[in-house]
């Protein structure tokens, strides 16, 4: 489900079965890393959609969580509250492999996908490539449902 | 007052049929355009996309064909891309359905997660016959939706995807 108005109206009345947050997670930055956060952006919105499209009926996918560095922490909180909400999953997507390391402290499964710089790339090169990846991210997305269940 | 070759009255009225001229136009010129634009006009009834999808190469065996399109949405146009599972029945008829599921609207796939001869939703497990027929006690209570089709240079061509009735 998408985050407007209509999808929210089905969340509420399908709880029990739209039980999973999707939260885009990306790093900004105004200086160095100005264009990679940018193009991080791009790619992690790009493979959000595709995955809302594939899970529509299970997965709702939030606005992204920008962070500055200082502020990368408090993504957890938006786990937390939608934990206290009743989904039953968290999961974060993101390029950025500080998480790696980090992931106990989000309170959720992170989805970690090296980021591929789209830059002029035409549509259909960008839609095949990024379906090529998400292909693995399907597999990845219902394995962790199941290691959740267990 | 009366020497004046244009009164304040007369020149109230035409300024006001001006701009209620203006505004007029403002609202009819959109409403024109749906009546007649052609491609509007199109959409609306349904037309065919072309796809890469070689008909000569469909078999029994439903295989995935994406194709993209452009799109009109409220600010912008866009390129969409859908997919069909497509295969020929044993009448040799082409058969093209839509993959989204009929519970709350995942991507359903040809024998998803090992399950033989079925179409399967890996959200809820919901699954459906080859023909798009819903399995009972699995969440989906409708048959999978068909595409219209057609053929063009010996390929595939798919319209709107409707209710599915031939199950
Ligand atoms: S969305 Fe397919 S079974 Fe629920």
């Amino acid at each position: 489900m998408n985050w407007n108005g209509k999808d929210a109206a089905l969340v509420e009345q399908q709880k029990n079965y739209i039980d999973t947050v999707l939260v885009p997670l990306v790093p900004l930055d105004f200086g160095k890393e100005f264009r990679q956060s940018a193009e991080q952006y791009e790619f992690i919105g790009l493979l959000a959609d595709f995955l809302e499209r594939q899970f529509k009926g299970r997965i709702v996918v939030t606005p992204p969580y920008a962070y500055v560095p200082e502020m990368a922490g408090n993504a957890a909180l938006w786990s937390q509250k939608a934990r206290s909400a009743a989904f039953k999953h968290v999961f974060f997507l993101t390029a950025d492999s500080m998480w790696r390391a980090r992931e106990n402290e989000l309170g959720g499964s992170v989805i970690l996908v090296p980021s591929v710089p789209l830059g002029n790339m035409e549509e259909s090169v960008k839609y095949s490539l990024i379906s090529h990846q998400a292909k693995q991210l399907v597999q990845m997305v219902v394995e962790k449902w199941q290691e959740n269940m267990e | 007052m009366g020497k004046q070759p244009v009164s304040r009255r007369q020149f109230l009225n035409y300024t006001l049929t001006g701009v209620g001229g203006f505004m007029a136009a403002g609202m009819l010129m959109p409403m024109v355009r749906f009546a007649v634009d052609p491609v509007l006009k199109g959409e609306a009834a349904g037309d065919f996309h072309p796809t890469q999808q070689k008909i000569a190469d469909l078999t029994d065996v439903p295989v995935r064909v994406d194709f993209s399109y452009e799109q009109t949405d409220a600010w912008y146009t866009s390129e969409v891309t859908s997919t069909a599972w497509v295969y020929k029945n044993d009448k040799n008829e082409i058969v093209a359905l839509s993959p989204i599921c009929k519970h709350l609207g995942c991507t359903v796939s040809w024998e998803g997660s090992g399950h033989k001869d079925k179409f399967f939703c890996p959200c809820h497990n919901g699954m459906y016959e080859k023909n798009g027929k819903n399995v009972p006690n699995t969440p989906p209570l409708r048959p999978l939706d068909v595409y219209p089709t057609a053929e063009k240079d010996g390929l595939l061509q798919l319209g709107k995807p409707q209710a599915n009735n031939i199950v």
